[in-house]
């Protein structure tokens, strides 16, 4: 789900080497150039940033805090990352990655053609390029600057989020559910505060502090004010308890996010049991093949005739893992979307006369159905 | 109150450029080191690419992506028609359909901060005529009105406040990371709706970065810059503390830093340039003998702005002649890398008064030790 950005991750982002060894990254990598081979591209530029940067993060384990970052795929050799930020960063940045060497962006104009023309000599080289669309104009200019003149550039977004992202290695479930069970922790934590009669910033903190002294990479946190109608970011402590308590918590552990829309009451509230049943009738029959058109029908087939809340209106959720959005599932959209071997984020949400609530699952697609990695209350 | 104000500001510098339109954008990623169109015309900070169409009679129109964020817009911004898009492009195309503004008399700002794929179509109207007015903008927030620098007052409290529990928090074992959660956290429940919070540890600091599991023990140096945010408005310190008691060399190093920062302050006076602040403190370091360091990777700047509203007047480096005005607000850091004992930092927050820099600081750096 969108949420604030901040104006930077403070969380702990070295490289954990023991549940994401390196063979698992050569393995990726490896994946990435069978794919290269096949399309005929004689090399991979892929740009991230801090808002999403998830090729970078499969590959090498890193992420900018605040920034962007390029990184080079040839046939062979370690990929070469080049980081925003000045080169007493860098050794930061190497800590943080699988890599041996980081290079400084400022050196691109002279560092990408030296790369290219590395690549095949003099010919015109074929490269794919990845998250030049979310490239921020100056960084856009300089790397067109130095790969128009000496190589022709094919679009590889869609295919890389396919083939790289969707469909989920063992590591990365079990890397998701260990996020997970971070949530989960911070979400009791949450769930005491509300309990104790905490107001709702309050008790949001509790759930936060909870997820940072776990040593995540990021938390994401949105309450509701408005006893579920709308979600909004912190801006300042307020008094006021919420109850019905309406929180989406996410949070990035070890390149992977989980997530959990919840919503805390202290008497049965109608609401929430509506939400909860399209919510387990989408999970219920979740098959591979489904489009978002599917996942849609399954929630309207629960049989309930309350309006749908404007923040699931459109979408029944996306892919989650290394970046926190993946495809969406969008409730108009007929093509097949949701994989074996896929980890989504379902939502169902309510907002009708009688309130408003909201909840959500992080499912993985096995072949006979989805497991849970992630709900709140369980 | 300062909205409008800089909405009127900015109305008088299109009409003397013979503009008579304005789209302001803003994207999803926020840096104090920029300015932010979106913010400085409406005091909304966006979640994702959102933009502002002022119009020459003041008429200002927020257009939302997501859609389901347009209702925090209606909440927090006045006088302002909000309208909710899950398309920013489509949205502001249709939009300016209503307006007979020739494409010549437009003023676009904050292409920048936008992805390529949503800045193109701003591109394209460049192409066709249209002007930035980047500078406009940034111009209009470099001197803060009273409510913003009350603002600072209070990001440099929380700062102070803080640290001052950072000291009583930290001890031996603790790892960087659990230290950094606690100070965060902390500072969240002050207010800080944000936090540029770097915090790290070693015997021999080469610069300041994230935390991470390292275990703190006797002997490591702490360095801190704590950077927190109160209605868009930033304020940071900078500090350092050492676990244990320090070497004579530390602390006789330590006070180069702390020289160089009252020399900073000193220089930091309406009229003077970024450039004669920045200079007067690496004088100090080159009268050490240290002249050889005052360069990258040694240090980076020895201080900044601190937007949303604007970076101006941009970071106080030797090249910057930007004028230093009253009522700017930003930070004097002469953090700087020792040979001798690695990185440390040092630095205080500042308004432009009519004497000179005035610290928002009620303490400022010591190299402060944490008792075994």
């Amino acid at each position: 789900m969108r949420t604030m950005h901040p104006v930077l991750m403070t969380g702990v982002n070295e490289w954990n080497e023991d549940w994401l060894p390196r063979d698992e990254y050569f393995e990726r990598l490896r994946a990435l150039r069978r794919l290269m081979a096949a399309k005929g591209w004689d090399g991979l530029i892929i740009h991230g940033d801090c808002d999403r940067c998830p090729i970078v993060t499969y590959l090498t384990n890193y992420y900018p805090i605040s920034r962007w970052c390029l990184v080079f795929i040839g046939p062979e050799g370690e990929p070469r990352l080049l980081m925003a930020g000045g080169t007493r960063d860098i050794p930061a940045a190497i800590d943080q990655s699988n890599l041996a060497e980081i290079f400084s962006y400022g050196n691109t104009d002279k560092l990408l053609p030296e790369w290219i023309t590395g690549l095949r000599g003099r010919d015109r080289v074929r490269l794919a390029s990845y998250g030049f669309g979310t490239m921020r104009p100056p960084v856009y200019r300089t790397v067109a600057s130095a790969v128009e003149p000496i190589a022709d550039l094919e679009r590889a977004d869609d295919l890389l989020d396919v083939e790289l992202l969707q469909r989920k290695r063992p590591r990365e479930v079990q890397m998701i559910k260990m996020s997970s069970e971070i949530v989960q922790r911070a979400l009791d934590s949450l769930a005491t505060a509300f309990r104790c009669c905490a107001p709702a910033t309050e008790a949001a903190l509790a759930a936060e502090r909870t997820a940072r002294l776990a040593g995540v990479q990021d938390v994401r946190l949105m309450v509701s004010f408005d006893n579920g109608r709308t979600l909004q970011p912190f801006f300042q402590m307020k008094p006021a308890r919420q109850d019905p308590l309406v929180v989406y918590l996410a949070v990035r552990s070890c390149g992977y996010w989980s997530e959990a829309l919840t919503t805390l009451s202290s008497k049965p509230y109608g609401p929430l049991q509506v939400a909860e049943a399209e919510l387990d009738a989408m999970i219920g029959k979740l098959k591979p093949g489904m489009s978002g058109a599917d996942v849609s029908a399954l929630a309207d087939a629960a049989g309930t005739s309350a309006s749908r809340h404007p923040i699931v209106k459109d979408r029944a959720g996306y892919g989650i893992g290394v970046p926190l959005e993946e495809i969406s599932i969008l409730r108009g959209e007929t093509k097949p979307v949701i994989q074996e071997g896929g980890v989504y984020a379902i939502h169902a949400g309510i907002d009708g006369k009688d309130g408003a609530a909201l909840t959500s699952a992080v499912v993985h697609m096995a072949d006979d159905g989805a497991r849970v990695l992630c709900r709140y209350p369980t | 109150m300062a909205v409008k104000d800089r909405v009127e500001a900015c109305l008088a510098a299109l009409r003397s450029e013979k503009l008579n339109l304005l789209l302001g954008f803003t994207g999803s990623i926020h840096n104090f080191l920029q300015c932010e169109p979106v913010f400085t015309l409406t005091g909304f900070k966006t979640i994702d690419n959102c933009v502002v169409i002022l119009e020459e009679d003041g008429t200002r129109t927020l257009i939302v992506t997501p859609s389901w964020d347009a209702a925090r817009a209606d909440e927090r911004v006045s006088g302002v028609r909000v309208i909710a898009s899950d398309d920013l492009i489509k949205t502001l195309q249709e939009e300016m359909k209503r307006h007979a503004v020739p494409t010549k008399r437009i003023g676009v700002a904050g292409l920048d901060l936008l992805p390529m794929v949503v800045a193109t179509f701003g591109f394209d109207m460049l192409k066709q005529g249209a002007k930035r007015v980047d500078h406009i903008v940034r111009w209009t927030g470099r001197r803060k009105y009273p409510d913003e620098i009350e603002s600072a007052r209070k990001a440099t409290a929380i700062a102070e406040w803080g640290y001052e529990h950072l000291l009583k928090t930290v001890r031996p074992g603790m790892r960087e990371f659990e230290l950094s959660a606690e100070l965060f956290c902390h500072m969240k429940a002050l207010g800080s709706e944000d936090n540029f919070l770097l915090m790290s540890s070693s015997v021999h600091n080469l610069a300041v970065r994230p935390p991470r599991g390292r275990v703190m023990v006797e002997g490591d140096i702490i360095l801190v810059e704590l950077t927190p945010c109160i209605d868009g408005q930033f304020s940071q310190i900078c500090r350092t503390a050492v676990i244990g008691e320090p070497s004579q060399l530390l602390q006789e190093k330590y006070k180069l830093l702390q020289h160089a920062t009252e020399i900073g302050l000193s220089a930091a006076r309406p009229g003077a340039t970024a450039a004669d602040a920045a200079n007067a403190m690496d004088e100090v370091f080159r009268a050490a003998g240290y002249g050889e360091y005052c360069r990258p990777p040694y240090m980076r700047v020895r201080g900044h702005g601190l937007g949303a509203l604007s970076d101006l007047p941009g970071d106080i480096s030797v090249d910057n002649k930007i004028v230093l005005e009253t009522d700017m607000i930003f930070i004097v850091h002469p953090n700087q890398y020792i040979p001798e004992t690695g990185y440390l930092m040092c630095g205080e927050p500042v308004r432009i008064g009519d004497a000179g820099a005035e610290p928002l600081t009620r303490r400022h750096s010591m190299l402060d030790v944490v008792a075994v």
